[in-house]
């Protein structure tokens, strides 16, 4: 689907979107040379954003002005509620522990995430939710691009790569364009920037052990 | 029976200590704080109390008391007042417009920052918000003590030291200190460890405040 925001929004964040899709976290996880324990961060910290996703979602139930976005959103709570069990069913055979403290990035992610949904317009949320799951999908994509379906994390991969996950992205980008007014564009472009920047940031600091400085 | 506030004091020394021992701090006593690094902070932190303001204005709407409705209310306008004063004061110096200090993006430290104090804020408790909201007002009391001591042979530094050290902001933080001691009176211990819990963390970003002003941090992408 094209529209001209969901373009315009693409093309003025393709720097990071690229930054984010090359980055050597995602390369390694594709071509099997993610230390195991970089890998585990990543779930435990995915965990805990994912966590707070979900409160998000929740948030932007209740706001949704028809039932249209509501009961969509409401099918999408229920799918993130599946994607936390591939989480602890992972956690579970690797004898992991998922209640961490989550590290600055994440707790700044899912804070202006939950902040966004609380003050900023539905709008502003939605083109949040859009770019965090339009995220997932573009960077997975490039994984099943190098690996298939094959591998330690094919579950992970399938997850976020299949046809009913593109068609919910591409349903959130069509309520993002109805459900915001032109006044309300240049706070979607912001945000949207930052939740590009955080979702760079993310990979970024799962890769590189980033945590508290305090 | 000690104060639940002393307890909470008494969780952040160490933070407290490193705050104090910062370069950025130390430059603004002896003077030798580059000039851009305080102006990066002192535009972040129009940012940041725009958003504080925000924080407060919850913080009254969910007051279980009027007298502490009105004085979070009050707060509110305090900080934007505040946040007016820096464009007289300062920006106007530095020939900054308002236009240009609200087209200023936030820095990663400070979305972060005021982002979590926005989602407490919307949505916990009372008293889990005090705890969010009470290290910018207490930290910046004892910081602006510290410093009112040492000085700064700088004009611009020492204008901006005066304004925390005043009797009227300590009257201020007391007030709010003294809220947060009634608030969590009858609390048991897991409402009262949800309140500390923020109160370190948002200590913490008080912390990476200064930090992020010292190194002009930027995003990475």
């Amino acid at each position: 689907m094209s529209t001209p925001l969901l373009d315009e929004l693409l093309s003025e964040a393709r720097p990071i979107w690229e930054a984010m899709t090359a980055h050597p976290f995602l390369h390694e996880l594709a071509t099997g040379r993610l230390p195991r324990e970089r890998f585990d961060f990543w779930v435990q910290q995915d965990y805990r954003f994912v966590q707070d996703g979900l409160r998000f979602l929740a948030l932007l139930i209740a706001r949704a002005p028809d039932d249209e976005l509501r009961y969509g959103l409401l099918d999408a709570a229920v799918a993130f509620r599946n994607e936390l069990s591939i989480f602890e069913d992972y956690a579970h055979q690797q004898r992991l522990e998922l209640q961490v403290e989550p590290t600055p990035v994440c707790l700044g992610y899912a804070s202006f995430l939950l902040a966004t949904a609380a003050t900023g317009s539905l709008g502003e949320a939605l083109a949040a939710l859009w770019g965090a799951e339009k995220a997932y999908y573009d960077a997975w994509s490039t994984v099943r691009q190098v690996v298939g379906l094959a591998g330690p994390y094919a579950r992970w991969i399938e997850n976020w790569t299949s046809p009913q996950f593109a068609a919910w992205v591409e349903w959130l980008g069509t309520q993002l364009v109805r459900c915001s007014s032109t006044g309300e564009y240049p706070a979607i472009r912001r945000v949207f920037l930052a939740t590009a920047r955080y979702e760079y940031l993310f990979w970024d600091m799962v890769y590189t052990g980033m945590t508290w400085p305090i | 029976m000690s104060r639940f506030t002393d307890e909470l004091w008494s969780s952040i020394t160490d933070i407290f200590a490193a705050i104090l021992a910062h370069p950025f701090l130390r430059g603004l006593t002896d003077g030798s704080l580059p000039e851009d690094a305080f102006r990066y902070y002192v535009v972040q932190d129009a940012l940041y109390l725009r958003d504080y303001a925000r924080c407060l204005a919850l913080a009254a709407a969910k007051s279980p008391r009027d007298p502490w409705c009105e004085l979070f209310a009050d707060h509110a306008k305090i900080a934007l007042v505040v946040e007016r004063s820096l464009h007289e004061s300062f920006f106007r110096e530095w020939e900054l417009s308002p236009e240009e200090i609200a087209a200023t993006p936030y820095a990663p430290t400070n979305l972060a920052y005021t982002s979590y104090l926005l989602r407490i804020a919307y949505d916990r408790p009372f008293e889990e918000l005090l705890g969010a909201v009470l290290p910018c007002y207490w930290i910046y009391w004892e910081v602006g003590k510290h410093l009112e001591k040492a000085g700064s042979p700088n004009p611009l530094y020492q204008r901006w030291i005066a304004t925390y050290a005043s009797a009227e902001y300590a009257a201020v933080v007391q007030a709010v200190i003294n809220v947060t001691e009634d608030a969590v009176t009858d609390l048991r211990g897991e409402r009262r460890a949800a309140v500390r819990a923020h109160f370190v963390t948002t200590s913490r970003y008080e912390w990476m405040f200064w930090d992020a002003a010292w190194r002009m941090e930027s995003w990475p992408v």
